[in-house]
């Protein structure tokens, strides 16, 4: 089974810089991977093992996917091979444009491929929709809220946990998966994963991006902070305990 | 005002809230039921102008109604589409936008009708920013349970039954089964307690609990201790993407204080923290904070409310 596990890097958000007007600058942020979407590459890597396949993982974005570090990390991960579609238009791309950047990227690189999986949501926006988006495009079933998945003779089983419900359904590949947060525990790379990680192949896709923005974003700023009384009482002995209890009951005048 | 407003649930019985909020916005309002005929007759009663109704066999999966419905938006060229949060909603939302060339707004902070768009505020990195957009075409949102209060509604709206029918994707249905969930109602509690990862062992969640039952108030955790961990169950994580509450006190242990949590907390009125490393940010963010020791703190404070 040839799978695809797609993935998004983020800049970490407690590198943020907010300015006196709730402005912020990701300028000095480190970048990571979304931590969703290592359950997604996890998924595959435990699929391809299972069924003698391999796994690829995918990333379309800006400038910030040259980050070599990154680059390791997600390949050291079960990867056999990374592609990545890089453009400047592709930054802060909205939900549709990245789905249609991913399914043009799957046409041209990997128009064979059985199975995609994504993670449950972006580590930045989580707006729970790419995968479905991506299915829809390329015209496969597409299913979220994945937490297992059964590989069947050219079909597979999946079960889907739902609010109050499971589901199990079984489906034609190709498919669209996304998956939950509990349907694995991602793995740490070790040292030697990492190293062999700076060897396997990375294909940057000569890709012309046509999607239009659909999302017209007027600002991005930090929340509005609550105001907070911050009193510390340092100690926890019973006398402590007991003031701040007195804090309390004055608070909520009673 | 926008002319014309659809609103979508997977269950007729959240259509109320979707649709009042839909009337501060728009005109008209009218209604997508992809189920039974009583769902069909709920919907009617719930506020709407109009019902488009497609009977759902028990076979047919949900997802599958993408291509009706998305004919229909297209021929109707509704403004908005208002969608209640649910995991296959969602999955039939993403489908529906695919077709329509649009990007869903999720995770709603606010919502306002500016120069004829809807201005959304929306929370992203988990809680650690907030941005203001607006859709070029078609306005999906993705509305949480409560973001909008329902109101009474009068009269029925006429239902107009759907002829076009699902187009499988080739999934077919093996089986449905009903999960055990814990019923907990964060976001109603008065006095809520949380755990974080500054708790050592899940045998020590007696002593919270021992706690809360003193307080009479609901147990809540950060997003890792339910999931990570699997202490406690996913309905009791506060976040983001967990529970946002509004208690009166919320009594943080052990929570370090990163925004993903915090920001599920903003609505408390009072937060108490404790937390045996003063550094912690959570003692930035709270009203009361004890440096100590949430073993030392939590049994003492047991016996105090016990004693009263």
């Amino acid at each position: 089974m040839k799978i695809i596990a797609c993935y998004k890097i983020v800049p970490e958000e407690q590198d943020f810089l907010v300015d006196p007007d709730r402005g912020l600058s990701y300028a000095r942020a480190e970048w990571k991977i979304g931590q969703y979407d290592l359950n997604a590459v996890e998924a595959g890597a435990q699929l391809a093992a299972a069924t003698g396949g391999q796994l690829l993982v995918l990333s379309v974005g800006a400038a910030e996917l040259e980050n070599g570090k990154l680059r390791k990390g997600i390949l050291s991960r079960g990867a056999e091979a990374l592609g990545l579609v890089i453009a400047p238009e592709l930054k802060d791309a909205d939900p549709h444009q990245t789905a249609c950047a991913l399914a043009a990227a799957i046409r041209s690189w990997q128009p064979d491929c059985d199975l995609v999986l994504c993670g449950e949501g972006s580590a930045d926006v989580y707006g729970q929709q790419v995968g479905q988006q991506l299915g829809e495009l390329l015209g496969l079933p597409a299913f979220n809220a994945v937490s297992r998945i059964t590989p069947q003779d050219g079909r597979i089983r999946i079960e889907r946990r739902l609010e109050a419900e499971a589901e199990v359904l079984d489906l034609p590949l190709p498919a669209v998966l996304t998956v939950t947060t509990d349907i694995n525990r991602p793995r740490i790379p070790g040292m030697k994963d990492i190293l062999n990680a700076g060897k396997k192949p990375v294909a940057v896709l000569p890709l012309e991006i046509k999607a239009e923005q659909t999302l017209e974003v007027i600002s991005t700023l930090a929340p509005k902070p609550t105001p907070r009384q911050c009193v510390l009482i340092e100690g926890d002995s019973a006398d402590k305990v007991a003031e701040l209890v007195g804090h309390l009951q004055k608070e909520l005048g009673r | 005002m926008l002319a014309n407003i659809w609103i979508l649930s997977e269950k007729a019985e959240n259509l109320p809230e979707l649709c009042a909020g839909a009337r501060q916005y728009g005109q008209k309002v009218s209604a997508v039921v992809i189920g039974s005929a009583a769902d069909a007759e709920q919907a009617s009663g719930a506020g709407p102008d109009q019902v488009y109704y497609w009977p759902r066999g028990a076979t047919d999966l949900f997802e599958d109604f993408t291509a009706p419905v998305s004919a229909l938006l297209l021929a109707e060229q509704p403004d908005a589409l208002f969608v209640r949060d649910s995991r296959r909603a969602r999955a039939l939302a993403g489908r529906i936008a695919a077709r329509m060339g649009t990007a869903i707004m999720a995770n709603l902070e606010s919502c306002a009708l500016v120069e004829g768009k809807l201005l959304v505020e929306a929370l992203m990195f988990g809680g650690a920013a907030v941005r203001a957009q607006k859709a070029t075409g078609l306005a999906m949102l993705m509305i949480g349970g409560g973001f909008f209060a329902a109101e009474a509604a009068g009269g029925k709206a006429p239902v107009a039954v759907q002829e076009s029918k699902p187009v499988s994707s080739g999934a077919t249905l093996v089986e449905r089964r009903q999960v055990e969930t814990e019923k907990v109602n964060l976001g109603a509690a008065k006095q809520v307690v949380g755990v974080g990862r500054g708790l050592a062992r899940q045998d020590d969640l007696a002593l919270i609990g021992d706690l809360a039952r003193a307080l009479g108030a609901e147990i809540g955790c950060t997003r890792p201790v339910a999931e990570g961990e699997n202490w406690m169950a996913k309905e009791r994580y506060i976040g983001v993407t967990g529970a946002m509450i509004k208690p009166d006190v919320y009594w943080a242990f052990g929570v370090s204080g990163q925004v993903q949590h915090m920001v599920g907390v903003a609505g408390a009125r009072v937060i108490v923290a404790v937390n045996k490393d003063k550094n912690a940010p959570i003692f930035k963010q709270c009203d009361y904070g004890l440096i100590g020791d949430l073993y030392k703190v939590a049994p003492a404070l047991t016996n105090i409310l016990q004693k009263s």
